[in-house]
């Protein structure tokens, strides 16, 4: 299929994505398509500048992308979610709105029949993708969240609008070991009457005494076997909730045909960051790399369709790599990117100045590795949440950046700060000191808003900077 | 300033400087189950720092602009105690400590308090208090002595029904300067100062305010002073260096551990629980008790917890409330003084 767009890799701009889709021809168009065997099921291959002009995405003139097919479709499925999840609704799907956990929730819910879910948080991009023109975050302002909350508290403000994602038929929270101001935002969407289950995300200690029975994740980390069991209990809750909601039992095959489409997609990504993050050429923008990660979180609502793209996205950068064909100069300069950027241009402005990223560390390393299958799956879920970055020490993140940079040849590391997150206010000091420390590696700190034009400028300073550091230590 | 919150001052700021001379361990959160840690540990102190525009400004170094002038300040101290038990309770805080932990060289121990408010999440604290009993045996290098930990349980219970009893004859500054003592304080210590504190007389009646936010600090306390010269009084005190600090007794008898468990569990919650209905129940049931007539919301800068919280609370406490977001520069400033004046007038 890639053949369609067989040309030389490169980034291009809007106007000329725009122009590509003309030469899609329709039967490619109509392969790609969300709800497959459901009244709902249509091809969520659009115009990009619909995108723009009917779903208000005005962000995108500003960005570069990538001129595959796959990259097309890629974007595609990600800038239809909120169409596709109205679609659900229309369709009769029962709809599940995590919050928090990133990546387990999902697996459980897409187990049960008739049942999509996705993560409000995702809100947080719209201000940049909507230019702000949305208003989501002067509404979140106006409750109360202002700028000393991080740009998720957009979320907030879509539950109260009702105006972008379909209002969930249940919300399902992970509050414990969450950032302060996240967990003051799921509290207020509960209060706005939805249907809601908590369940408990425990902090999890990375040094020290354990004591008793343990287990470990697939990350090497050893947890207390007991903290395994009480994650196992409330997935188990929450697994109820949905049944309630749904009105079917979860049973335990459907539970492991989840969790190995899970390991699917999660496979098909594994193969994705190596090749994009490893190789040189880099094969793959940074832009699009992240978008595949983030289809490991909740399938963009759809798990089929989010497996067929990447395995689309795999298949082309491999011919790349296979053909020494890349998307950035082989010596752009190579970092680990710690943080989602609330403005995605910033990653377009990283690469144009010579960056490549070399590793990422978003937030989710919980959603990219493998589900264990050789126990219930509740369990193998809840080994797996606990593998998750945010809920222990800054300095287990630390360590995974260094591996992600030991792994993937990194010249450096940016921290992105993301603006009023609770975590971004110490941890990068933690980051950069381990970094350092067993790396010997230059670490740069950026904070970037939902929209960063008037910082652009502040930015590209920072990163050209940073580059020439990393060039000149080539030479020593 | 009267006499006895005189002492009372005193007492605190002196017990604060003992500790941070002699390393005492140090518990950091009102989570912490601080009767176990007395079990195994001569001198137990709740962690206290200094709200000076000094230690913040030091804080802010150690970890950077975004961290809540509470941490900073808890960062910013020359000295660092021996043993740290903090609780997940609050994320910032957790993190805050572990940066502590990196420069002192002694990591914190964390003692895990779930948020949501389930049998099978109290099940879970009664095992992570066996956790910090297996730790604190390991720090101290030996087992703890269950008689002991009963003793320390009676004796706290007796400080705790003792500083109850007294409170409505305190106003706001002599009650925070009081809790803060019981933070600070040993057990005998506390005692004499509570028998100090009985001679106080019953203040005149005056419009009463409930303070809610983030953990106030001894250099603060002129800021309670500063509203009560107002006409106001400060008769009921969400935050946790008020009521909420001795609002429960611990079951001694039985399994000691559960029972300390479960006293620490279902004492009123923090409003991080979640969902934090049961906050909002015991401070309107206070309010009521009290005849509440306002709310004064302070929290220090960066402190999401509260901060976020404070449209929400004045829909649900029904009550006219101030917010007042503030550093330790500013604890009496002409800003804050003013506000907080026009708020009383207004309420007149």
């Amino acid at each position: 299929m890639s053949e369609a767009f067989d040309r030389p890799p490169r980034k291009i701009s809007f106007e000329e994505w725009a122009a590509d889709f003309k030469t899609i021809p329709r039967e490619i168009r109509e392969r790609f398509r969300s709800w497959e065997g459901t009244s709902e099921a249509s091809s969520y291959i659009e115009n990009p500048a619909c995108f723009v002009e009917h779903g208000g995405d005005s962000r995108l003139r500003s960005l570069r992308f990538d001129n595959s097919l796959a990259s097309f479709v890629l974007w595609s499925l990600l800038l239809s979610e909120e169409d596709r999840l109205h679609a659900a609704r229309r369709a009769g799907k029962t709809i599940i709105g995590a919050l928090k956990d990133l990546g387990t929730v999902p697996v459980i819910a897409f187990s049960a029949p008739g049942t999509v879910a996705f993560y409000p948080d995702g809100a947080w991009w719209l201000p940049c993708l909507m230019e702000m023109e949305e208003g989501l975050l002067r509404l979140a302002d106006s409750l109360g969240f202002g700028e000393e909350a991080c740009p998720a508290r957009a979320a907030l403000a879509a539950f109260v609008n009702g105006a972008h994602f379909p209002l969930p038929d249940l919300v399902v929270a992970a509050a414990g070991s969450c950032c302060d101001d996240f967990s003051a935002l799921m509290q207020r969407v509960a209060d706005l009457g939805h249907k809601t289950v908590w369940w408990e995300l425990p902090y999890r200690r990375d040094s020290g005494k354990i004591g008793g029975a343990v287990e470990r994740t697939a990350t090497g980390l050893i947890v207390p076997a007991r903290v395994v069991d009480f994650v196992e209990g409330e997935l188990g809750r929450v697994k109820k909730a949905i049944e309630e909601t749904v009105g079917a039992r979860i049973s335990e095959p459907m539970l492991r045909e989840g969790v190995r489409k899970a390991n699917r997609i999660r496979g098909v990504l594994a193969e994705i960051r190596d090749l994009a993050y490893g190789r040189r050429p880099c094969p793959l923008p940074a832009l699009e790399a992240q978008i595949c990660e983030m289809l490991a979180i909740h399938f963009c609502s759809d798990l089929g369709a989010a497996f067929d793209v990447l395995s689309f996205v795999a298949e082309t950068i491999r011919s790349r790599v296979e053909n020494g064909r890349g998307v950035l100069d082989p010596e752009a300069c190579r970092a680990v990117w710690v943080n989602p950027v609330a403005d995605l241009r910033v990653m377009n402005m990283f690469e144009d100045l010579g960056g490549a990223v070399a590793g990422s560390e978003y937030m989710f390393r919980q959603a990219l590795i493998p589900i264990p299958v050789d126990r219930p799956p509740l369990r193998a879920l809840a080994l797996t949440v606990l593998a998750d970055p945010m809920i222990g020490s800054a300095a287990y993140r630390a360590r995974l950046v260094v591996e992600e940079a030991e792994r993937y040849g990194a010249e450096g590391v940016v921290v992105s700060n993301i603006p009023g997150a609770s975590h971004c206010a110490t941890e990068h000091a933690v980051i950069a000191e381990v970094v350092r420390e067993r790396l010997d590696l230059p670490v740069l700190e950026v904070t970037v808003p939902p929209l960063a034009d008037s910082g652009l400028s502040q930015l590209r300073t920072r990163f050209e900077t940073f580059f020439e550091i990393i060039r000149s230590r080539r030479h020593r | 300033m009267t006499d006895i919150l005189d002492l009372l001052k005193n007492r605190a700021a002196e017990a604060r400087r003992r500790a941070e001379r002699t390393s005492a361990a140090a518990v950091v959160c009102s989570h912490v189950p601080r009767e176990l840690v007395e079990a195994f540990f001569p001198r137990v102190v709740r962690l206290s720092p200094s709200g000076t525009v000094e230690r913040e400004a030091e804080g802010e170094k150690r970890s950077g602009p975004f961290v809540c002038s509470y941490c900073k300040a808890i960062l910013g101290a020359d000295r660092y105690p021996s043993i740290i038990i903090g609780s997940s309770s609050c994320d910032q805080m957790k993190r805050a400590l572990e940066i502590g932990g990196r420069r002192s060289g002694r990591p914190p121990a964390i003692i895990n308090m779930p948020a949501t408010r389930s049998g099978a999440s109290l099940a879970y604290f009664k095992t992570e208090v066996r956790w910090l009993a297996e730790e604190l045996a390991g720090r101290a290098g030996r087992a703890f002595d269950v008689s002991l930990l009963k003793k320390i349980i009676r004796l706290r219970n007796e400080i705790r029904s003792g500083m109850r009893k007294l409170r409505r004859r305190l106003g706001g500054a002599e009650w925070t300067a009081l809790v803060l003592c019981e933070s600070l304080l040993g057990t005998d210590e506390m005692a004499d100062v509570l028998k100090e504190a009985e001679k106080t007389a019953s203040r005149p009646p005056s419009l009463k305010i409930l303070l809610a936010g983030s953990p106030l600090t001894l250099e603060e306390i002129p800021f309670l002073e500063f509203i009560e010269s107002r006409g106001a009084s400060v008769s009921a005190d969400a935050t946790c260096t008020g009521d909420r600090a001795v609002a429960f007794n611990v079951r001694a008898s039985g399994s000691v551990l559960d029972g300390l468990a479960a006293a620490y569990f279902r004492r009123p919650p923090c409003i991080r629980a979640r969902p934090n209905d049961e906050f909002y129940k015991w401070v309107r049931e206070m309010a009521q008790r009290r005849g509440i007539k306002a709310v004064i919301w302070r929290t220090v800068r960066n402190c999401d917890i509260w901060s976020l919280e404070a449209q929400r609370a004045r829909t649900l406490l029904g009550l006219p409330l101030l917010t007042l977001d503030t550093t330790y520069g500013d604890v009496l400033s002409t800003r804050v003084g003013t506000r907080v004046e026009a708020f009383l007038e207004s309420l007149v």
